[in-house]
């Protein structure tokens, strides 16, 4: 991670110190790659994420407990051991519901992608950004903002190029897989 | 003396959530949908995988997909609290009419459980509903945003299987022009109607403003205002009215996902079973079709939606355009009213599909009202497709002109 913070940030910053309320005060720098800001929390300052975070589900606990630590938890059908992602509450192969939750390996390959120039709320200013559908090792696909490309040279990004996950904080209780493609 | 559904179908099953009142532990109303639908299916011995027709409130799609199942009847009228008798009537004219044998009519709403966990007190389950879909909630972390946001990497997907390339695709826009600069009622007509409006170029298809690579704004439809209607009636009716039929001669429809998170093959769409049933129904297949009208959200639905309904080879959709055959005097019009790319598209473009199919088999399609020579086709037969949702849900019907 690079950090790099501005003249122009230091002073909001001092601003900020200065400022009664100990609410964030978002900081215009980048800090690594997308949506993480530095912000200031009364006297202690954060990374923080100004992108939508998920409203966690009441029956998808294990998979964000997972990526707590570190772990891609995936659901998996004890009866055709099929590994189905997004989790569901029946098995969408045989329709069994002895379902179970497997860490998975993190790896995959890129399906597909795009780069998106025309974005909306946080994310318009983090545009152009790319997306890609991911084939998981274990099966089925998951979608992510893609890491490890450059937005600006489409035809340097590989379909089956190979990706690991990697884990953000999004917030006291939700930290969001990304996957990154390897280095070959 | 009975009607003609009279014991056109019988109801053979009934079941409920594992759960049903005042949750201790809240519920989504997916969930709801789910555990009565499981139980059904074993109190009936029916597999949930021979479900054909599914009728519920709301988002059905989504319903289906988190099933895992593709049926061939769907849907989703929601008029308040008699739906489900509604579902019940409709069931029995699909069933009636030979669609299908099983329908599943479903119902889940956490009336209670909403107010602790949101999402669904109104019997939706769908998009917007927060924690209670599973995919929004494993998606709305990445950025994704209009229909261009994920149509574009069905294109880059076809790109990489077939060997097309965005110029490929670009003759689609380019096309779709010069039918709409023969349509005064399109949006598109000329530079004096719209400053976008008017001839355009491959080249400059190519190099307008990039919205979601591979994707520029020439390859988006628009989204505009339209309003439009037609009237479907019975060949008694049709006898005794002054305007042309123009005869339903085969319908189909099918799905493949709600979320585009859920689509298996990229560059398919349901559009091949859909068509094929609607095919199968008039009896006719793809050499006997002598126009087309595609929903062209944007040039790579029109592309692979034309492979689907085996207008061309898997992979060589586009060179119905770029060789001339869908353009103004080719062998095979497409999109003669200039598709959603340059005449009209509100939203939902299946209206003016089908407007335009009646005006060009009814010989209407240059009325005298606004009408330049040269958009009348020759065609007696036409097939339409309707793509709905992210490349999700489609719908065929092959249309005949009269004798």
């Amino acid at each position: 991670m690079t950090l790099s913070i501005s003249s122009l940030s230091i002073s909001i910053l001092s601003i900020s110190i200065l400022s009664i309320s100990s609410r964030a005060i978002w900081l215009p720098q980048s800090v690594n790659m997308f949506r993480l800001r530095l912000i200031y929390f009364g006297e202690e300052l954060r990374l923080a994420y100004n992108t939508p975070i998920p409203t966690q589900g009441k029956h998808t606990k294990p998979f964000w407990q997972g990526t707590q630590e570190g772990k891609l938890m995936l659901p998996r059908c004890q009866d055709c051991n099929r590994v189905h992602w997004y989790p569901r509450f029946i098995c969408p192969s045989c329709h069994s519901t002895n379902l179970e939750w497997i860490q998975g390996s993190g790896e995959g390959t890129i399906h597909t992608f795009a780069v998106q120039h025309l974005a909306f709320g946080a994310w318009a200013e983090e545009a152009p950004y790319v997306t890609a559908y991911i084939d998981l090792k274990e099966g089925d696909r998951m979608l992510t903002v893609l890491r490890g490309v450059d937005p600006n040279k489409p035809e340097d990004i590989k379909v089956g190029a190979r990706v690991v996950v990697e884990f953000d904080q999004a917030s006291e209780d939700m930290h969001i897989p990304y996957w990154r493609v390897v280095e070959e | 003396m009975p009607g003609q559904l009279y014991k056109a179908a019988a109801l053979v099953g009934a079941a409920e959530a594992n759960e049903i009142g005042f949750l201790q532990e809240p519920a989504t109303a997916l969930q709801l949908h789910i555990e009565a639908i499981k139980n059904l299916s074993d109190q009936t011995g029916i597999p949930i995988s021979k479900i054909e027709g599914v009728f519920s409130t709301g988002w059905s799609s989504e319903l289906c997909e988190h099933l895992g199942i593709q049926p061939k009847y769907i849907d989703t009228t929601a008029v308040g609290g008699c739906s489900f008798e509604m579902h019940v009537h409709h069931a029995m004219a699909a069933i009636h009419s030979g669609i299908i044998d099983i329908a599943l009519i479903s119902h889940g709403e956490n009336g209670f459980s909403a107010r602790k966990i949101g999402g669904g007190g109104s019997g939706n389950y769908g998009r917007g509903a927060g924690n209670a879909s599973p995919a929004h909630e494993m998606t709305v972390a990445y950025g994704l945003g209009g229909a261009s946001s994920n149509y574009a990497h069905a294109m880059v997907r076809h790109m990489h299987r077939y060997g097309t390339t965005t110029e490929d695709f670009a003759h689609i826009a380019k096309v779709s022009r010069d039918w709409a600069m023969l349509n005064p009622r399109a949006a598109m007509y000329s530079k004096e109607k719209h400053p976008f409006g008017g001839p355009i170029t491959v080249k400059q298809v190519e190099e307008s403003r990039l919205i979601a690579w591979p994707l520029t704004i020439l390859h988006c439809c628009m989204v505009a205002d339209h309003g439009g209607a037609v009237f479907v009636v019975s060949p008694k009716i049709a006898a005794g009215l002054k305007t042309k039929p123009v005869w339903i001669a085969g319908a189909g429809e099918s799905m493949g996902h709600a979320n585009m998170l859920e689509m298996d093959d990229f560059t398919a769409t349901s559009a091949s079973v859909s068509a094929q049933a609607a095919y199968n129904m008039a009896g006719m297949g793809p050499d006997d079709m002598e126009m087309a009208l595609i929903y062209d959200s944007f040039t790579i639905t029109a592309a692979i939606t034309a492979e689907m309904l085996g207008l061309a080879p898997l992979g060589e959709g586009h060179t119905l355009w770029k060789d001339g055959h869908a353009a103004p005097g080719g062998k095979f019009p497409i999109n003669t009213n200039g598709g959603g790319l340059s005449f009209n598209h509100s939203g939902m473009y299946g209206m003016p599909l089908l407007i335009e199919g009646y005006r060009q088999l009814s010989g209407t399609a240059e009325d005298g009202v606004n009408g330049d020579p040269g958009k009348q086709t020759s065609a007696r037969t036409c097939v339409i497709n309707g793509t709905g949702g992210t490349l999700s849900t489609t719908s065929t019907l092959v249309l005949m002109a009269d004798d």
